[in-house]
């Protein structure tokens, strides 16, 4: 499709009409010569008038101010359906609600199973264990868990590690032979304690 | 208070633990009462259990022959939950998938078209480029939607048909990387299709379940077979378990389950114990008492406390050391693994045979069906 | 960018027509064929359809003639006519969308899932029915509560286990919902209580149908008034002689089962001249009438004077002068759906100065629902008032005149 027939369309669909001065600024664009460039920042009329030109706007005002305020009327753009892709539409909507639902009750009742053995492990400790409730008791000291990595405790930094869609055979970093793209892997096996 | 621990301390006074044992804490004083017979609601097993052999804190007040029954004696033993989290995201459901490209083609009957001279200036490669490559498109500006077009007579057949392609994430990504033309520089050893980005590895295709980079949208955990002891019944060193020990000296669960850990298969992990309490526990109760293992010790230091210790105990309580055990109760500790690989050669126990990398369901097949029920609520489905 | 596997444009100009439930066999196979073998089959069938025009499909002037002489009127416009003739004619569910497709998996899934615990609920529904009594620790009141949460517990189920069919929504949108089904039932009560019902309870409240004829009531009924063909909103003003015959009521119930109500047509608002007062007249009252969800529909003429109708419908009037009268509905259900003794109450029943509180302490009965139409002097209200042999008809009542206190008047003589 042709630039300018897409904007003709564009301008039939929006109700806008094709001004002469945005014929004249896309032309420029067109042809790829700009004119004169010294009254940029003044588009005034009388000022060029005074001076004896034509009055020649800047084509890039022209263009932002065509692509930035969009006649606001027609939007959002309708959106009609039959009766029969109504009720298509309304079953994809059940559908997903009952999907999400699904999904989030699983996940709840997952988290409930994994309370629920966590304190039936604590409570066996507590009891159970026939120590006096020794383990049990060290088993709940909190020291360190909100300590920082350096000064053991705390949560590591590779636990900063996010989910991807898909795993990159480089790295990211290009795949010549001896480059850092060589090395990329999903899991380094060879880390050792120093 | 809870109203069953309250429950506790009116039996505790009852028993008249309270008045002479002020001293001792709260929790202290409901477990002394709770090691008593007779509690009504908590299975004799949980009340009565006691720690056997090598820990020495044996606290017993009473001792055993206080009271009129035998009580079962279980070794108390740590369990590591070492866990790989996933690496990507899980895989979508067919439903999840159409729906989005169903959302997105809505979306573009919905938006503003897009102003291509604002962001692409006329005559320019780039511009020439892209107005290329829309028309391609058919027209769409979105590169994620297939071949439609919200602005021409056709915009009312925006649904795709049944064994289309177009929302696959696959496809959406094949496209994008045809589109951008740089594949090589990304490819390494992988697709030239995907510029190497994959989802499944060559551990997914081999199913090498020591590999930890198989099923990188699943929570893998680490398994392991111990050797053969004798005195073990054949069917229990056919399954696989979770690395476990008995606990030594006056050590917590967490400090004997990462001592637990590298001295059976190696330091070279870089793991995270999360918390030091357990978020599971195992109670085996042993067809036959069978006798407790030897005390050891692993380090010098706790060698020499623990030592007098023992002598201390032993002649307290001559005719319990060594003595028989009715069952092993395992508490389990979660710990993460961030980098590294267990390894059976570093290992200084050399008691595991072997070591697996096993998500939930696959889980489920290796262990025994009664070790399964115990552990599975544990353990994470994604 | 590849081109995804793009649809001809043929099938999907058949898709966009309309698909309708039940497809006539012959046609619905054909359903992804090429144009040609189309084109062939339309002239295998062209000779029996001419001949034998289907009033769904049929488009050509001339058989829309033929068919209306048979008096068998062509369906719907000529556009939609020819579009359902050229379509394929699959079936909605069998539509072949993705996310559609995909959507319909999900749910058929639910569903069954759903049909499987219907199962199960009604096992146990059984099982505590055989069960003994004494077996509660309540005994025979705890096992009838535990038996009616589980009844509701199993039409939750089966309404959760249809509210996502698209063909639920269709025919019950389209009026064809069968209301012996818990999900028509549940949605048609919806619908009423989003704001018909609303605007009923407005209607009472306001009127003040509540306080003045019943003390309090709770809509669990709609109500629909209509005289003959007339349909009349609750609150709506009624000419006199359009009112002069009885109404037929609409009383849709929307929980199971079958119940016995009371009719009360009530008019608060009798002018009484010596206490300088209102007084209340019943102008129709019946009793023992049946109605449930399928069967709503109660035409008050037609009820039978022997065992049903305590007092005949009286046309309702209002002398000229006096203020609109509220002719004020009431439903009543019996106690445990009995009915009531006919002849004693007829004995009893009198229609001026009529109380509804004391008849329904009488005979125990709980008002459901309640509507109103009113009534005012027109021009027909003489005749319709001779017609019914009432008097009055020539007497215009007027407001007296108060005469106000010395210091309120206007225009005192002492200000002259």
């Amino acid at each position: 499709m042709h630039a300018s027939s897409i904007r003709g369309a564009l301008a039939q669909v929006f109700q806008i009409p094709l001004r002469p001065t945005l014929r004249n600024a896309a032309g420029q664009i067109s042809t790829g010569i700009t004119t004169t460039t010294t009254s940029s920042f003044s588009t005034s009329a009388s000022r060029a008038a005074k001076k004896g030109r034509g009055a020649k706007p800047d084509q890039r005002i022209t263009l932002i101010r065509y692509f930035l305020y969009h006649p606001t009327t027609l939007t959002p753009r309708p959106l009609r359906f039959s009766r029969n892709r109504y009720l298509r539409h309304w079953t994809i909507h059940r559908a997903w609600n009952l999907y999400r639902a699904k999904v989030k009750q699983a996940r709840q009742l997952e988290l409930e199973r994994q309370y629920n053995a966590m304190h039936a492990a604590n409570e066996e400790l507590r009891v159970g264990a026939g120590d006096g409730g020794k383990l049990f008791r060290k088993a709940q000291m909190k020291t360190g868990v909100w300590s920082i990595p350096e000064r053991g405790g705390g949560v590591p930094i590779e636990y900063a590690r996010g989910l991807v869609e898909w795993m990159g055979s480089t790295g990211g970093l290009g795949s010549s032979g001896t480059g850092l793209g060589a090395k990329a892997k999903i899991w380094d096996s060879e880390w050792t304690r120093s | 208070m809870a109203p069953r621990s309250r429950g506790a301390k009116r039996i505790a006074d009852a028993l008249g633990f309270s008045t002479p044992k002020n001293h001792v804490c709260l929790s202290c004083r409901q477990s002394l009462a709770l090691t008593r017979p007779q509690r009504g609601y908590a299975s004799a097993a949980t009340a009565k259990a006691t720690v056997e052999a090598p820990p020495i804190t044996q606290l017993s007040p009473d001792g055993p022959e206080a009271s009129p029954v035998p009580q079962p004696i279980f070794t108390i033993k740590a369990g590591v939950v070492l866990s790989r989290p996933p690496l990507i995201t899980p895989d979508p459901h067919p439903f999840e998938t159409a729906y989005y490209l169903y959302q997105r083609r809505l979306n573009e009957r919905l938006v503003l078209p897009f102003t291509q001279y604002f962001y692409y200036k006329r005559g320019t490669p780039a511009f020439e480029q892209w107005r290329t490559k829309r028309q391609a498109r058919g027209g769409a500006a979105t590169r994620d939607i297939g071949k439609y077009n919200a602005y021409t007579d056709e915009a009312w057949n925006d649904e795709v048909l049944e064994g289309d392609e177009t929302g696959a994430p696959s496809k959406i990504v094949e496209q994008l990387i045809a589109d951008e033309g740089r594949a090589e520089e990304f490819t390494g050893t992988g697709d030239p299709k995907f510029a190497g980005l994959k989802r499944r590895t060559e551990a997914d295709e081999k199913n090498d379940q020591r590999s930890l980079e198989r099923s990188l949208s699943r929570t893998l955990y680490l398994l392991v077979k111990n050797k053969k002891v004798a005195g073990q019944s054949q069917d229990e060193s056919d399954f696989w378990k979770f690395p476990s020990g008995t606990i030594i000296g006056h050590e917590g669960l967490k400090q004997a389950a990462q001592r637990i850990l590298f001295s059976s298969l190696g330091e070279n992990m870089n793991t995270f114990f999360v918390g030091n309490h357990p978020v599971g526990h195992y109670v085996a109760r042993f067809a036959s008492p069978r006798p407790g293992p030897p005390p050891q010790m692993t380090t010098e230091t706790s060698k020499a406390s623990d030592s007098a210790l023992l002598k201390q105990e032993v002649a307290q309580q001559p005719d319990q050391h060594p003595s028989l055990v009715n069952g092993e109760k395992t508490f389990f500790m979660k710990a993460r693994i961030m980098a590294g690989q267990p390894s059976l050669a570093a290992s200084q126990d050399q008691d595991i045979e072997d070591f697996r990398w096993l998500s939930k369901d696959e889980i489920e097949k290796a262990v025994h069906p009664d070790y399964w029920v115990k552990v599975k609520n544990m353990l994470a489905t994604q | 960018m590849a081109p995804s596997r793009a649809p001809s444009a043929l099938l999907l100009h058949s898709l966009r027509s309309l698909a309708i439930e039940k497809p006539s066999t012959a046609l619905a196979i054909r359903a992804f064929t090429s144009a040609s073998s189309t084109c062939q089959e339309v002239q295998a069938e062209r000779p029996s359809f001419y001949r034998n025009p289907d009033p769904e499909t049929v488009y050509q002037p001339r058989l829309e003639r033929k068919l209306a002489r048979a008096g068998r009127p062509p369906i719907g416009s000529r556009r939609r006519r020819m579009a359902l003739s050229q379509s394929p004619r699959i079936p909605f569910e069998q539509l072949p969308y993705q996310c559609f497709q995909e959507a319909r998996k999900v749910l058929v899934e639910d569903r069954e899932e759903k049909l499987r615990k219907i199962e199960t609920e009604r096992a146990r529904v059984a099982r505590v029915r055989e069960a003994d009594p004494g077996a509660f620790r309540g005994g025979e009141p705890f096992k009838q509560k535990k038996l009616a949460s589980m009844e509701a517990e199993l039409e939750r189920l089966k309404i959760l286990a249809d509210i996502n069919d698209p063909s639920v929504k269709r025919r019950f949108e389209d009026g064809k919902g069968d209301m012996n089904k818990p999900i028509y039932r549940y949605l048609a009560e919806r619908k009423w209580r989003e704001y018909p019902r609303k605007v009923l309870v407005q209607r009472i409240t306001q009127m003040n149908v509540v306080p003045d004829v019943v003390p309090n009531v709770d809509p669990i009924v709609d109500v629909k008034i209509a005289f003959g063909k007339k349909a009349v909103g609750s609150g709506d003003f009624v000419p006199s002689d359009v009112s002069e015959k009885p109404c037929q009521l609409t009383l849709q119930a929307f929980d199971r089962g079958e119940k016995m109500v009371t009719i009360a047509v009530v008019d608060p608002d009798v002018p009484n001249v010596e206490t300088d007062s209102f007084d209340s007249r019943c102008h129709y009252l019946a009793s023992n009438i049946t109605i449930s969800p399928t069967k709503p529909l109660v035409d008050l003429s037609k009820l039978s004077p022997g065992s049903q109708v305590l007092l005949p419908w009286l046309p309702p009037h209002a002398q000229k002068g006096s203020p609109y009268h509220r002719l004020s509905i009431v439903i009543l259900q019996h106690k445990d759906n009995i009915p009531i003794d006919f002849e004693p109450a007829k004995q009893k029943v009198e229609r001026d100065g009529f109380t509804l509180r004391s008849f329904m302490s009488r005979h125990l009965l709980t008002p459901i629902s309640a509507s109103l139409f009113r009534t005012r002097w027109d021009e027909s209200t003489a005749a319709v008032m001779e017609r019914a042999g009432l008097e009055g008809a020539n007497v215009e009542l007027k407001r007296k005149k108060v005469e106000p206190l010395p210091y309120k008047r206007r225009n005192p003589s002492s200000f002259r």
